[in-house]
């Protein structure tokens, strides 16, 4: 089995210890077609309602407010985006009623319907499927989400799994972590044993381990198999079981710019921009903004990034020179890949090469002692 | 594809300030066994041992001449210092002062040149045989210092180890090349796995050529200071191997097979430096096919 490589990371960058809560933003924009069909009755919306739908996918309100209008504006990739512009009333007022204690669930028929119909989710991930996999593990350096989400709602996720484990006949649950991560496997541990059917797994922390196909050497990870996300399994817990829509994600804010790097909770649609100036000290105000990843992320302009689901962390750090100097054929950048691409080869022939494998790791590039980006010459199937 | 905003990071000053440190060890050593023990025995006077130092010294003159002055650079690159004790230890012992110089002058003089042009083939390589041509065709002197050519001498085996027997100024020591070798591993872009292909393969066809043919005394032939120094110093050195592991094996095999047929059937101990700089010569020329042939594909990926 290929060796895999363990991102050092700099110790003196550590998050906060508890969540910092930013859900107070005056506008939340989401991002829209403006071919998408509004759904709403009035301008006035509540919290949960839903807005409309894009590529079938539901958006349902944040907060509860007016809906304004449909503003373009630039995304993080610095594109042109649409986005519904909704003015934040701070009411909260609910369109579920939710429930708000932590409930044991009764797996009733009518439960297994509800579940089995639940709109927005493609349950067919689970049929005929012996084990699930929770993927508790992070694999960029210094994202904190799923330990805080490990930390407060263990039980609920634990839950969740059980449920899905039922209503889906599937008997094998396996829980994997980090062995660097004490903090979730402590809390996990806590609540494992009312669960037979669970089982856990640490596993050492290399890069890039949550990719399925470098999970699937450490536990077999098959067509038998189903793995989920920490937060995926989450926030099933909370609009099925708690029925409460997803109204906010946790983000980490790291980076060597920053005083202290902090775990925030914030509404979908708010731009970062005020997160970042509510909640955010700096030691340098020379900085890069970094979306998802420093081994696969991208560069964006702190104003243009509105949250969505679909980030993770953003790092500010600090802006270094780093200077492309020619290749030493040191072979290293051959070496690391842990899905065997030749990324060398794809540098000596100066063009961009489709290599179906490539992960887009970004291991590559990092190894590399010329500094050359190896992402310009090989890419995967996103490419 | 995304970017990347981190690398991996080695303490290089730490790495480079270890090899330094290990290539200033082998040269004192050099001035020891070639000069110091001979004047505590009384056969040198001590300016004439004291002369062995010369060779470091100018090296390393060499590169901070180049490496601060004429390129203006505030700090003295310890890269540089590291070529110029480098240049002073693979020399024969009665090599001239004056024309080590001169070679010492063309190496700082040609390498940035050279490394814009001829990356893959190293310089280094490329002095070392062209003293070894100097040596044999133009001052006609072999390793053997001034006592080792005037009194009759029988080294032992370890004396081969240890580093009393014949060879370069810094080079004899194969114990010293070792501990280098321990020192140069702490560099991650080492390849470290080069010099066991190349003594590998040396030792193991030495070992049967002895054995089978010569009947020599075994241990003594296999502890061969050049062919250590040049396969643990020179030929892993970053630019001048290939990148690619099946590659490195074949040059690898090459260099060690070719040292060994140089070495028992031509008497060359130390044709490995020709050998490798013919491997490299070799390599460079197949990098380009490679290159070209990459490049071909590439546009039949685009069809
Ligand atoms: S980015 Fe692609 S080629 Fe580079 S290490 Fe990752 S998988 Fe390999
Ligand atoms: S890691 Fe960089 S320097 Fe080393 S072979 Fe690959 S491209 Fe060349």
């Amino acid at each position: 089995m290929k060796k895999l490589l363990t991102i050092s990371k700099d110790a003196s960058i550590k998050v906060a210890s508890t969540i910092y809560d930013y859900l107070a933003a005056d506008h939340i924009y989401l991002p829209i077609d403006p071919t998408d069909k509004l759904l709403i009755h009035s301008k006035n919306v509540t919290k949960g309602e839903l807005l409309y739908r894009h590529k079938k996918k539901g958006y349902y309100s944040p907060v509860s407010g007016k809906v304004l209008k449909i503003e373009e504006k630039k995304n993080k990739e610095g594109k042109k985006q649409y986005y519904l512009n909704i003015k934040n009333d701070y009411q909260e007022n609910d369109s579920y009623a939710g429930i708000s204690e932590f409930t044991t669930v009764k797996i009733s028929t009518d439960f297994v319907k509800k579940v089995r119909e639940y709109p927005d989710y493609s349950w067919y991930k689970f049929r005929r499927k012996e084990k699930i996999i929770l993927n508790g593990m992070e694999d960029e350096p210094y994202v904190a989400n799923k330990t805080f989400l490990h930390k407060y709602y263990a039980r609920e996720i634990l839950q969740m799994l059980d449920i899905l484990g039922d209503v889906f006949k599937i008997p094998e649950i396996v829980l994997c972590f980090k062995e660097n991560d004490r903090e979730s496997i402590e809390t996990v541990e806590a609540f494992i044993g009312t669960y037979p059917n669970m089982s856990l797994k640490i596993l050492p922390d290399v890069y890039p381990i949550e990719e399925r196909e470098i999970l699937s050497r450490y536990l077999p990870v098959n067509d038998e198999s189903v793995v989920l996300s920490s937060e995926e399994v989450f926030d099933l817990y909370r609009e099925i079981v708690k029925e409460r829509r997803k109204d906010a994600v946790l983000i980490t804010l790291t980076g060597d710019a920053v005083t202290t790097p902090k775990v925030v909770r914030v509404k979908i649609g708010t731009p970062l921009q005020e997160v970042v100036s509510a909640t955010m000290n700096f030691k340098s105000q020379d900085y890069q903004v970094i979306v998802n990843g420093l081994l696969k992320g991208t560069v964006s302009n702190i104003q243009d990034i509105i949250i969505t689901e679909d980030i993770r962390v953003v790092y500010f750090m600090v802006k270094k020179v780093t200077h492309e100097s020619a290749c030493i054929h040191c072979g290293k950048c051959n070496e690391v890949c842990p899905v065997r691409c030749k990324p060398y080869l794809a540098y000596l022939s100066q063009g961009k090469r489709c290599d179906e494998q490539c992960l887009e790791c970004g291991l590559c590039s990092f190894i590399c002692p010329s500094h050359i980006p190896l992402y310009k010459y090989i890419g995967g199937k996103h490419e | 594809m995304s970017k990347v905003f981190v690398y991996f990071e080695q303490n290089t000053k730490k790495i480079q300030w270890a090899i330094f440190g290990s290539f200033l060890v082998l040269a004192f050593y050099g001035a020891y066994k070639n000069g110091f023990t001979y004047y505590f025995q009384g056969l040198l006077s001590f300016v004439d041992a004291m002369k062995f130092l010369l060779f470091p010294f100018i090296g390393l003159l060499g590169a901070f001449f180049y490496g601060v002055i004429l390129s203006k650079k505030l700090q003295f690159s310890l890269e540089y210092a590291i070529e110029g004790v480098l240049l002073a230890l693979f020399m024969p012992v009665r090599f001239p002062i004056w024309c080590f110089i001169v070679l010492v002058i063309l190496y700082f003089g040609l390498k940035n040149l050279w490394q814009k042009k001829l990356s893959t083939i190293s310089l280094l390589c490329f002095m070392k045989v062209l003293s070894m041509v100097l040596s044999k065709f133009v001052f006609f002197i072999d390793y053997q210092n001034v006592i080792e050519t005037s009194y009759p001498y029988l080294y032992g085996i370890t004396d081969a180890f240890f580093g009393r027997g014949v060879g370069a100024y810094g080079t004899t020591s194969i114990f010293l090349i070792l501990v280098c070798y321990v020192a140069f591993c702490s560099d991650y872009y080492y390849k470290r796995e080069l010099p066991v292909y190349i003594l590998g393969s040396f030792l193991l066809l030495e070992t049967a050529y002895v054995l089978f043919v010569t009947h020599e005394n075994l241990l003594l032939t296999l502890l061969n200071s050049h062919i250590f120094f040049a396969s643990i110093v020179l030929a892993p050195m970053k630019n001048h191997s290939p990148a690619e592991s099946k590659y490195l094996l074949i040059f690898g095999l090459f260099v060690g097979i070719g040292s060994f047929l140089l070495n028992a059937f031509f008497d060359f101990s130390d044709g490995i430096y020709i050998v490798l700089l013919f491997a490299q010569i070799l390599w460079t020329l197949a990098l380009s096919f490679q290159k070209l042939y990459y490049q071909k594909t590439l546009v039949k990926q685009k069809d």
